[in-house]
């Protein structure tokens, strides 16, 4: 929908048709959504019903094995720019948020490279189901309760089918890509192809990026006086107060320090957010 | 400038961005209505009268962190803060938030950030803190109290609803 997103990540964003089918399409995506929200919904309640242990164990156990394969993956740290222990708690907290959203609404925006992972979040989508079938066989539901979820889960398949069928399909790749949080950090640099792209990386968490900082401070170092000349949108005193000292040239340094400066006087987690807001292109999303 | 224009000319040739509009203030009402319904019923009876105030817990918590996030991105500015507090008060804030971002309302600014990140906020607070755990002990209290009102059928088909609405919003707009 948003233009400055589809030109940003254009393998990402514009995976919806236009015409007619439009609304078709949203409304799959907000009765799936709905429908594994009480699929799962009513599986966790009848764990609970049985034994809360059950219930917490699984939850624990499931987040605990997503939060291993990120941190094997290099893959932890959440884009936004923030160091320190502050840095780390925020990126556990917005993975475990994520995760709780994905796992009982299936959130589409979520399959993106910055959070669960194309491929992830397919698996987790299917195995969330298949858990659900799991929980009604240990509380031993009955008919009914088998009805309820087979019928539930059935037409959540049938939801997302029809959605898979009327999307681009251009974009289909995009539920199965095994691509990494950092790796989408980086690829605006190395394919973003003109500088507005290319500069998000510098707005990243810089540990998604240490792979390439060499050659974004090569990039940076050779381009900076024509940025200086042509003065192009994104290159603004907030931007400036973001890039590292040693890419700017020492002639310009004393002006970026001095907005630094201001930058940290006015610093505050609003600000931060408001800085990225302007190149995000995967909200919390 | 661009970005806003074309926003706005897709909001104008689409129907189907007004009618998604109406339909998350609607369901953002009904879901209020249902919820506070089913809370009386519950607080009523001793036996479900924690079950009640545990819900409420969960719709004040979501309030909170809503009327935490305008304050944030609002700052220094008292009366705007009082128009948007009361926008979440009245549980409209997802349907102003996808106005707003169908629009193509520009950041202003004493904003923190932009209207389509307000409302991935706005919506991913309301899912997790109300909806989510909302609809769990709803079902929950289905089960274990064998309670199968209309009410409260009627209540955690409404969140699923919402909830779904809500996140179909955050990956379409």
């Amino acid at each position: 929908m948003d233009p400055q997103k589809r030109r940003a990540t254009p393998d990402f964003y514009g995976y919806i048709p236009d015409g007619g089918s439009r609304t078709v399409i949203f409304g799959c995506m907000m009765l799936n959504s709905a429908l594994l929200l009480l699929i799962r919904g009513l599986s966790a309640a009848m764990l609970m019903v049985v034994n809360k242990r059950y219930f917490v164990g699984y939850m624990a156990g499931d987040m605990a094995l997503y939060l291993l394969q990120k941190v094997l993956r290099g893959d932890f740290h959440y884009w936004l720019p923030v160091d320190g222990a502050f840095g780390l708690f925020m990126s556990l907290m917005v993975r475990v948020i994520v995760k709780i959203l994905t796992d009982f609404t299936g959130v589409i925006q979520f399959r993106g490279d910055a959070e669960l992972g194309g491929l992830f979040w397919t698996a987790n989508m299917f195995l969330a189901v298949v858990a659900s079938f799991v929980c009604v066989w240990i509380s031993d539901g009955g008919r009914t309760a088998w009805m309820l979820v087979g019928g539930a889960s059935g037409a959540w398949v049938m939801t997302f089918a029809l959605f898979l069928l009327l999307m681009k399909k251009e974009y289909r790749r995009t539920f199965w890509s095994t691509r990494t949080g950092k790796q989408w950090t980086m690829n605006f640099f190395l394919k973003g192809g003109e500088d507005g792209v290319r500069k998000s990386t510098m707005g990243h968490n810089k540990k998604q990026w240490r792979e390439i900082r060499g050659d974004v401070k090569e990039w940076a170092l050779e381009n900076w006086w024509r940025w200086e000349e042509e003065r192009p949108a994104w290159f603004t005193e907030a931007w400036i107060a973001k890039v590292p000292p040693d890419m700017i040239p020492e002639e310009a340094e004393a002006e970026a320090k001095g907005f630094r400066e201001s930058a940290r006087r006015r610093s505050s987690p609003a600000m931060v957010a408001r800085e990225e807001s302007s190149m995000r292109v995967h909200p919390i999303s | 400038m661009l970005n806003v224009v074309a926003k706005r000319l897709l909001g104008e040739v689409s129907w189907g961005l007004k009618m998604r509009v109406a339909m998350g203030a609607g369901l953002s009402i009904l879901d209020m209505a249902t919820d506070i319904f089913v809370i009386m019923g519950y607080v009523g009876k001793e036996k479900t009268k924690g079950y009640g105030w545990s819900l409420l817990g969960m719709i004040v918590a979501s309030m909170v962190i809503q009327l935490l996030m305008v304050f944030a991105q609002n700052k220094g500015k008292p009366w705007v803060i009082a128009k948007e507090a009361l926008i979440v008060l009245t549980a409209m804030k997802p349907a102003v938030d996808a106005s707003r971002v169908v629009s193509g309302h520009e950041m202003e600014e004493h904003h923190a950030w932009d209207a389509k990140t307000e409302l991935v906020f706005t919506k991913g607070i309301e899912m997790v803190c109300e909806s989510i755990p909302g609809c769990l002990l709803q079902l929950y209290v289905l089960l274990k109290v064998r309670n199968v009102s209309r009410a409260t059928v009627g209540s955690v088909l409404v969140s699923a609803m919402t909830t779904g609405f809500n996140s179909a919003t955050i990956s379409f707009e």
